[in-house]
């Protein structure tokens, strides 16, 4: 088993080389054909792996030794859980498709092959990072994949935004990714060993009680110190407030990039770290209410700020950190499992509503809500698949993003964290009323655009319709009837806190979802009237509209502060600094001139000059008692 | 095998010898006898490097020449000054370092075309004594050749650099000399103190060289640490005098202003070896002298030492922000980077030090491969003003790839060099100075700020300036490139190929003084 779980990251990175090597050599359906393929294999072997952890359980670490470190040995290798198992389905399968669909929206693009060769790199590195199996290597993978997001949300490096963006992206996810890294040595320095068993054990043999002092402080202290450092680095990936300013300039970068990093994968890697941390966080309360609360505040900020924006990639990112929030309330609440399933079913629909928007982009020519409309009759798979996706993220029955973030609404609200519950129910509704309102300015109306749209062709097609049906379904592998997720999940025992279905409050949620789609339909379906309630709206909306001022908020608060800083230090170094330096050597310059005029030729001065110094020798020799 | 590091030092001096009797015009001749002759010595270290026993941590490889003998130099006993080479697994990475760098700098320098006889020759003789510095087992030779490196730095900058040579040339050699000179007094009174202490305990403590009390050996004064401790005052001022002389090195604020002038006005080969090599001596004597000589020295003074490290981080990593030169920038990259360094030493463990030696090399590297893409940049656009350049991904995109894989190097990306040397680093810092190095992880965060806002304004956007030669990379300049960029990879991937020689080193300078 262990042969074929190395294969799964492998494959994409053999690919990655056979890609470099090959360049612009090969043909573009070749280069779109070696890496789709390699990904896809990695998927039939995830699922393989996934069948047969299903039936006998995790697959112990496998490890080979990297480094000598200290008086310890660090090693690298892989390890499969339940949840990792499930992760690397979820990653495979949404890559393949994104690979595929990238063969048609890239087609003719300059660097056609380093964009398949960025995307092979970063499905390594995404699957490396979630079959680690210690906190070093994952961070190496954690690393990488925020390197290749780096270089593809660059990837259109002449557009000055897109350049800016990149940068914000990795410097803003910088700052989460040293909490981490400090949480991780901290940790090191206190278990010993990066090994997530050995952190696991440390913690239940440690940090759970009451009596021991780690690393210089309480056994409570130390949990939450870590946990809250791990957490910033989930913060920073997962784009959460307020790390979060970085996720919407990267939809800067091509639309399958926005769909596979910006919302399927890499930011739910955050999500992915407090699960797989998860008895850290349970081993401090404090730690977990931070988790809730920030969770909480992102969803309903982020689906505040969805509500009014016209760039349809725009709004689908702040719907992602919406639904991210979800997924740390739900871990934060110890609802473990929920947050998980979570992360899974908006992997799919997620991804839909991306590749969908990427559809229209792709036919449209244009990312501004305002100037699409009547694309129902254009567009009939994008519309339907766009739907389902819509209805998913809405959470109305069936749908996929019903089951799982009923769970986490139903989980918050019976471990009797109401606020956190409140904010929930009132982004859910912000967030069927904003995703509603893309669907009626796109396909409702009539087409405002002087191009003629229509599909992209079966490679855009066929991705989106798996997709589709993933959203439409994907919510019964977890569904409260026939839990299948949660078993799977705790083979080995139950994790956190997993709550039975309350009928009652499933359906108040269906309900809110109902109502947002009701507003939308009002403002922006029956007949176009948002632009006059904005209006009245007046001071919210700007609000809202310029995303809580945040970018302005950070430029002027840090950004302007640190180069100003930066500016005055380099004028210190250059006039004061430097100056005394050159100052010293002027005096030494100046005082070389009038010296040299002492040497006058007569031997009494010489004589005197040098009597004196004896003096002074004899007199200093005779204070420190002794030549030597 | 005995004579290798001597064999490694000799041929690039016996080329100078050799440069220095050809015709001036003869440019090609001096290019291909340099060429050879350090690529020799890279070979040489390169079997030093494979050929090192892993297993022991004792010095390898010692040759010694005798020279003169000093009658009567200590208790009425002859002391004889000698040349003396020998590694072990602090001194080896670094002296691999040497082969690695000085090979493309020769390379780089190809592109010099005045008085090239006379350049090479220099160059010639920076190279021989960097491997003396790091090959030394003597004080007196490790001293020896730290002079001659100021030497031929001194008229490599002062003969090839830029508008403000002579300046910065001067600069370079009042600062470099007068720290040598407090180095040389630190020298003498470490080799004199251990010397009456060892004289006042040789009844008690077995000295294998007894009765000869003074020593110049570097593996005779390692192995008298076993038995013989200086008292806690000699010790306290001697490590002063060091830290004095490492902070001018070394470029630390507020000695630092030396460097970023170097840097401005030197040329590219210069560059990689001042910036690569010669900037790590100064936090080498710190390992070799101040942690393994004068353990308690530096206890007494480990939070003042990691303060300064601070200091020096946060300030280098500001002034990199505000650079506007390429060159600059880089001067302060490295300030910040050394300061890292710093704090590792200060914390007195194990990991620390390894952490220390990974990054001096890692660093050596990366300092080397941007300098050397900078540098084939400016041949190209004319300028290292960094708002002057701009796009150049369209028109150089190997150039830039290069540049971004050793910027992200240097903000420590996994998978280079960089991280694990950072991960070791931190992991001793925190262990000592949890404050501190929490402190000191800004540095993180600013280094990749101001390096890929740089890259930002170089490399992506429109392009600017219309490049005077608009041809990407020639085949000369994929050799040096090609080779880092895999070092820097192949240690980031499997960093074992430097742990394996230094962990042992490492473990047994911590197991020594108690860290």
């Amino acid at each position: 088993m262990v042969a074929i779980t190395w294969l799964v990251p492998a494959l994409p990175l053999v690919a990655y080389l056979i890609l470099l090597a090959t360049g612009k050599r090969i043909s573009e359906t070749l280069t779109s054909a070696i890496a789709t393929i390699a990904v896809a294999i990695s998927f039939i072997l995830s699922i393989i792996i996934f069948i047969k952890v299903a039936a006998s359980g995790p697959i112990a670490p496998f490890v080979v030794p990297w480094l000598a470190f200290g008086s310890h040995e660090i090693t690298m290798g892989i390890e499969v859980t339940s949840l990792n198992a499930m992760m690397i389905v979820v990653v495979s399968l949404v890559s393949t498709l994104v690979l595929w669909y990238s063969r048609s929206y890239m087609r003719g693009d300059e660097r056609f092959s380093r964009f398949f060769q960025y995307l092979s790199i970063f499905v390594f590195s995404m699957l490396g990072l979630v079959v680690s199996p210690n906190l070093l290597q994952f961070y190496i993978f954690w690393e990488l994949v925020g390197m290749t997001s780096y270089l593809l949300v660059g990837f259109w490096y002449f557009k000055p935004e897109a350049a800016t963006a990149a940068k914000k992206a990795f410097i803003v996810t910088r700052i989460g990714d040293v909490g981490l890294f400090i949480g991780m040595i901290l940790l090191y320095l206190a278990v010993g060993s990066f090994n997530f068993n050995d952190i696991y054990a440390f913690i239940s043999a440690h940090l759970m009680g009451q009596s021991a002092t780690v690393f210089g402080m309480s056994a409570a202290g130390f949990a939450t110190l870590t946990a809250l450092l791990v957490f910033l680095g989930a913060v920073g990936k997962s784009a959460q407030f307020p790390l979060h300013v970085w996720l919407p300039d990267a939809m800067e970068g091509p639309t399958p990039v926005s769909a596979l990093i910006h919302a399927a994968t890499m930011v739910a890697a955050g999500v992915y770290l407090v699960a797989r941390m998860f008895p850290l966080f349970h081993a401090s309360p404090a730690a977990s209410e931070t988790v809730a609360i920030i969770g909480g505040i992102t969803a309903i900020l982020a689906a505040t700020i969805g509500l009014t924006q016209h760039d349809i990639k725009r709004v689908i990112a702040y719907s992602t950190m919406s639904q991210l929030g979800y997924m740390m309330l739900a871990l934060g609440v110890g609802a473990y499992v929920s947050g998980v399933f979570h992360l899974m079913t908006h992997a799919f629909f997620k991804a839909l509503l991306f590749l969908a928007a990427g559809s229209i982009i792709h036919a449209v020519d244009t990312q501004d809500l305002f100037a699409m409309g009547g694309l129902r009759k254009y567009m009939p798979v994008t519309h339907l698949t766009f739907l389902a996706g819509a209805l998913a993220l809405s959470g109305i029955p069936p749908f996929a993003g019903f089951w799982s973030k009923d769970d986490i609404l139903g989980a918050a609200f019976s471990s009797h964290h109401y606020f956190v519950y409140a904010l929930g129910l009132i982004a859910a509704f912000f967030t069927a009323f904003y995703i509603f309102r893309v669907y009626f300015l796109a396909f409702g109306g009539t087409y405002k655009g002087d191009k003629h749209p229509h599909e992209g062709g079966i490679a855009m097609v066929v991705p989106l319709s798996v997709l589709g049906i993933l959203a439409t379904i994907g919510g019964f592998f977890n569904a409260p009837f026939a839990p299948f997720l949660g078993r799977f999940l705790q083979d080995q025992g139950p994790i956190g806190y997993d709550p039975s279905a309350n009928v009652w409050l499933m359906i108040i949620s269906a309900i809110i979802g109902l109502l947002g789609i009701w507003l939308a339909y009002t403002l922006y379906g029956k007949e176009f009237k948002g632009d006059k309630v904005a209006k009245r709206m007046g001071f919210l909306y700007q609000l809202s509209f310029h995303k809580f001022y945040f970018d302005e908020i950070y430029h002027y608060v840090i950004v302007v502060p640190v180069f100003f800083l930066a500016q005055l230090l380099e004028f210190i170094d250059r006039w004061i600094v430097d100056g005394i330096v050159r100052l010293l050597g002027e005096i030494g310059y100046t005082g070389g001139i009038s010296l040299k005029y002492t040497n006058n030729g007569q031997i009494q001065t010489y004589g005197l000059v040098s009597a004196l110094g004896l003096a002074i020798l004899v007199l200093i020799a005779v204070g420190i008692g002794g030549v030597l | 095998m005995q004579g290798l590091i001597l064999m490694t030092l000799i041929v690039p001096l016996l080329a100078a010898v050799v440069i220095a009797f050809i015709p001036n015009d003869a440019k090609d001749m001096a290019r291909g006898i340099a060429l050879i002759a350090a690529l020799i010595s890279t070979v040489f270290s390169v079997i030093t490097f494979v050929g090192f026993d892993r297993a022991s941590t004792a010095m390898q490889f010692h040759t010694t020449i005798d020279w003169v003998t000093i009658q009567n130099a200590f208790s009425s006993l002859p002391l004889t000054v000698s040349f003396a080479f020998g590694v072990d697994g602090i001194s080896l990475p670094l002296f691999g370092l040497v082969g690695i760098v000085s090979i493309f700098a020769v390379i780089r320098s190809f592109t010099v075309t005045e008085r090239v006889k006379t350049h090479y020759f220099w160059m010639m003789v920076l190279i021989a004594s960097l491997y003396g510095v790091f090959g030394a087992n003597d004080l007196f030779t490790f001293f020896f050749f730290l002079e001659a490196t100021l030497a031929a730095s001194f008229f490599l900058i002062h003969i090839f650099g830029g508008e403000k040579r002579q300046y910065a040339a001067t600069k370079f050699l009042i600062y470099r000399g007068f720290a040598s000179v407090v180095l040389l007094a630190g020298l003498i009174g470490l080799a004199y103190a251990y010397a009456r202490q060892a004289q006042l305990l040789s009844t008690s403590v077995y000295i294998p060289w007894a009765p000869q009390y003074l020593t110049l050996m570097i593996s005779h004064l390692l192995s008298y640490v076993n038995g013989i401790r200086l008292s806690a005052g000699t010790q306290d001022v001697l490590f002063l005098v060091f830290l004095l002389a490492v902070m001018i090195e070394e470029a630390f604020v507020p000695f630092h202003t030396w460097l970023p002038d170097t840097h401005e006005n030197s040329d590219t080969g210069t560059n990689m070896l001042i910036g690569g090599v010669l900037m790590k001596v100064g936090l080498y004597v710190l390992i070799r002298f101040g942690v393994e000589l004068l353990p308690d020295g530096l206890r007494h003074y480990a939070f003042l030492v990691a303060l300064l490290g601070v200091i020096s981080i946060l300030y280098g990593a500001f002034a990199a922000l505000a650079a506007k030169d390429w060159r600059r920038l880089i001067a302060f990259t490295g300030i910040s980077h050394m300061g890292l360094v710093l704090v590792a030493i200060a914390s007195m463990q194990a990991v620390g030090i390894q952490g220390a030696v990974f990054m001096l090399v890692s660093s050596g590297l990366l300092t080397a491969l941007l300098f050397f893409t900078v540098g084939a940049v400016a041949d190209r656009t004319g300028t290292f003003t960094i708002h002057r350049l701009g796009g150049l991904s369209k028109s150089l995109p190997v150039l830039s790839g290069v540049m971004l894989v050793a910027a992200l190097g240097l903000v420590g990306l996994p998978g280079t060099s960089g991280f694990i040397s950072e991960v070791a680093l931190f992991v001793g810092s925190f262990a000592t100075f949890p404050i501190l190095a929490t402190i000191a992880t800004l540095g993180m965060i600013f280094a990749a700020l101001y390096l890929l806002y740089a890259m930002q304004r170089t490399t992506y956007g429109p392009l600017k300036v219309e490049a005077m030669e608009i041809r990407d990379a020639h085949a000369i300049e994929y050799v040096p490139m090609v080779v880092l960029v895999a070092l820097v990879i192949g240690i980031g991937v499997y960093p074992d190929l430097l742990g394996s020689v230094v962990h042992g080193a490492a473990q047994a300078i911590a197991a020594k003084i108690g860290g």
